[in-house]
């Protein structure tokens, strides 16, 4: 069943404000293909303005990407997201969650939580309403919240109670997918811990298949089978979580895992730090858009975009860097 | 050398539903240039007490209701908890001895002025240098805090500058007197991570540079593990344990401590997270004992009583009734 495939995305583009023939603008996602297994989790990494939100709401069908292909697979068979009607989409949209970092934000404040977590049942008319109730309260129930929780307001419950009952109103429908953008970054660590370990657990009894948008690093290892190194909407490197910690092929996931703060053992750490900023998107791209920030750049860096494609010393890991094959990576730590 | 020394410091909250004990007698000290940190989820008070000390609290609702703040300012020490928040005292102290950046440093700069214009506005304040020469200085702090070009990057808005430079402008207004101490309230928790590493190591270069000491408040154990010499945990308004940024990780004593790390997930865990059990009460349903005992495994009937700091040694202190065969003392 895990060998299953459920997503398969090719070539996705898009530009904000592009013209008519989809240039110009502002490229938020360049060429970005990977595929996504039944019960698997996918995590998307990078910095803020990285593009790794706005993947997850291509998927969702949210922005209207420029180009290429999202090809979901379902019982009712294959279909190709990108070329959809509204209303062609809606029943697929059951089967395409999205779970949102500020829960404050995504739930009404005036509507009562058994509302709330009922609605998406009321839009796609599933259910008697006495059916519509008893699945709101076992759902309620399931994520830790008691059945009293049916009759209170956002602003009664905590933020992790909140982030709880977002969870609940996107597994109504029974979704395949589920789309975490961030979920548990404006958590307190222990509320973290129990969020995570939920969304674990709901993904072994349900067969989930998690997108996972997220900054935090200690957060991906703990999640992920999978990840994707994203910077400027280009992937730098896609691996499996074990590998990719491990022995990170791409310069700038060494940079992330080196500029993690840790503790440095009763000593000082002379530590290496990545310098510059990520820079803005709209700037004219020539060459790999990492090359600016990059220890290992040369001339061929600043003239010609890697592609991405199989390390030699890892194929299972794929990586966009001209000098992947060259770097030993494994233990140096970047220069300041 | 005692830079800071607080002392069973109470801060009250008048609140419409009655009186908030944001700040439940807390003691500790801080030394002369050393970093200390402060950990604890959200609602802890480990910002009500950094405001307490730099006389921010808000007008009208915040109070000092007991306890000392010595603090050996340059002209002498001290008690800041005696002095009137607004008056000439506290106004000097907050200019020149202590410094302090906040997690968003959009809310703190003003939007309509330049940067330049506003690091000068903070020289100004305190010394009786010349426009022209606060403004050479803003440059020289500017540059010193990693921000290229400086003399062209001071006449631009705050808009026109990213988040890490926006913090690194910050602590240069912070740095513009000379502070003995810095206080940090979250500063890297809005920004991305390699940002965070650029900020915490400008962070320690200058306090070495500067013999300055700096008291960081976060959320994230990590961050202290990074840069701290000792660490303060805090759980609802009081000090639960006090110990070094290397015990903390290695020999937590509270059961807060442990917890917090329990739910920590770090490079190379996999382990499954064991988080605390329940959420932090909300400030009107503080426990009567021990302000952690509904959320603690390890709860038994004495914890309904406030148990007392036990000190396990010079270094470590805890306040929990699972050491009360240590020697009661104060941290």
């Amino acid at each position: 069943m895990r060998d299953e495939q459920i997503l398969d995305v090719t070539d996705l583009t898009l530009r904000f404000g592009a013209d008519k023939s989809g240039q110009g603008g502002l490229l938020a996602v360049n060429n970005v293909s990977f595929g996504l297994n039944r019960q698997e989790t996918l995590s998307i990494v990078g910095e803020s303005g990285s593009g790794k939100t706005t993947i997850g709401r291509c998927i969702a069908r949210l922005y209207e990407p420029n180009a290429g292909q999202i090809t979901f697979r379902s019982e009712g068979g294959e279909v190709d997201l990108t070329h959809m009607s509204k209303a062609e989409l809606r029943p697929i949209r059951q089967q395409i969650q999205m779970l949102f970092q500020d829960p404050n934000a995504s739930l009404n404040s005036r509507m009562r939580i058994g509302d709330l977590v009922a609605e998406p049942l009321n839009i796609h008319r599933i259910g008697t309403p006495a059916e519509r109730r008893d699945r709101v309260v076992s759902l309620l129930e399931r994520v830790g919240l008691g059945a009293d929780t049916v009759n209170r307001y956002p602003h009664q419950l905590s933020g992790g109670q909140r982030q709880r009952v977002g969870i609940a109103r996107a597994l109504t429908v029974s979704p395949r997918l589920l789309i975490c953008d961030e979920p548990v970054s404006a958590l307190d660590v222990s509320v973290q811990a129990q969020v995570l370990n939920l969304l674990r657990d709901l993904q072994d009894e349900m067969g989930l298949s998690y997108i996972f948008v997220s900054h935090d690093l200690g957060v991906v290892d703990y999640i992920s089978d999978r990840v994707m190194v994203l910077y400027l909407g280009t992937i730098m490197e896609l691996a499996t979580r074990d590998d990719l910690f491990a022995a990170p092929a791409h310069p700038y996931t060494r940079a992330l895992l080196d500029a993690m703060p840790s503790r440095r053992d009763g000593r000082h750490r002379k530590r290496k730090v990545l310098t510059g900023e990520i820079a803005g998107p709209t700037l004219k791209r020539q060459g790999c858009v990492f090359a600016g920030r990059c220890p290992h750049a040369t001339d061929l860096c600043q003239r010609e975009a890697p592609v991405l494609r199989p390390w030699a010393r890892n194929p299972a890991t794929s990586v966009a860097c001209h000098h992947a094959d060259a770097l030993d990576l494994s233990t140096e730590e970047t220069t300041i | 050398m005692t830079l800071l020394s607080v002392q069973g410091l109470h801060t009250h909250y008048h609140v419409e539903q009655g009186t908030l004990r944001a700040v439940d007698d807390v003691s500790f000290e801080i030394a002369e240039g050393e970093t200390v940190g402060v950990v604890g989820e959200s609602g802890c008070g480990k910002s009500v007490t950094a405001r307490s000390i730099m006389g921010l609290l808000p007008r009208r609702i915040g109070e000092i209701a007991a306890g000392e703040i010595r603090f050996a300012a340059r002209g002498g020490t001290l008690d800041l908890a005696q002095q009137d928040p607004l008056g000439p005292v506290m106004r000097d102290i907050r200019g020149n001895d202590i410094g302090m950046i906040f997690q968003e440093p959009m809310t703190s700069l003003n939007p309509v002025y330049t940067i330049g214009a506003q690091i000068v506005e903070a020289i100004r304040l305190h010394s009786d240098l010349s426009k022209a020469d606060a403004w050479a200085k803003a440059e020289q702090l500017l540059e010193r805090v990693g921000i290229n070009e400086p003399a062209r990057r001071a006449k631009q808005y705050p808009h026109a500058f990213s988040g890490g430079m926006r913090q690194r402008a910050m602590i240069a207004m912070a740095l513009s007197s000379d502070p003995r101490l810095l206080i940090a309230d979250e500063p890297t928790t809005a920004v991305d991570v390699t940002v965070e590493a650029q900020i915490l190591a400008l962070l320690e270069e200058l306090k070495r540079e500067r013999n300055m000491a700096l008291m960081l408040i976060t959320h994230d154990l990590n961050v202290v593990g990074e840069i701290a010499d000792r660490v303060i945990v805090m759980y609802l308004g009081r000090v639960v344990e006090t110990t070094t940024a290397a015990r903390v990780f290695d020999d937590p004593k509270h059961p807060y401590t442990r917890g917090l790390l329990a739910s920590l997930p770090s490079l190379g865990r996999r382990t499954r997270l064991t988080p605390i059990e329940g959420t932090v009460p909300g400030p009107h349903q503080r426990p009567a004992g021990c302000p952690f005992a509904p959320r603690c495994a390890q709860a038994t009937e004495k914890c309904n009583t406030q148990p007392p700091t036990f000190r396990i040694d010079a270094e470590t202190s805890v306040a929990c009734w699972l050491y009360d065969d240590a020697e009661a003392g104060h941290a």
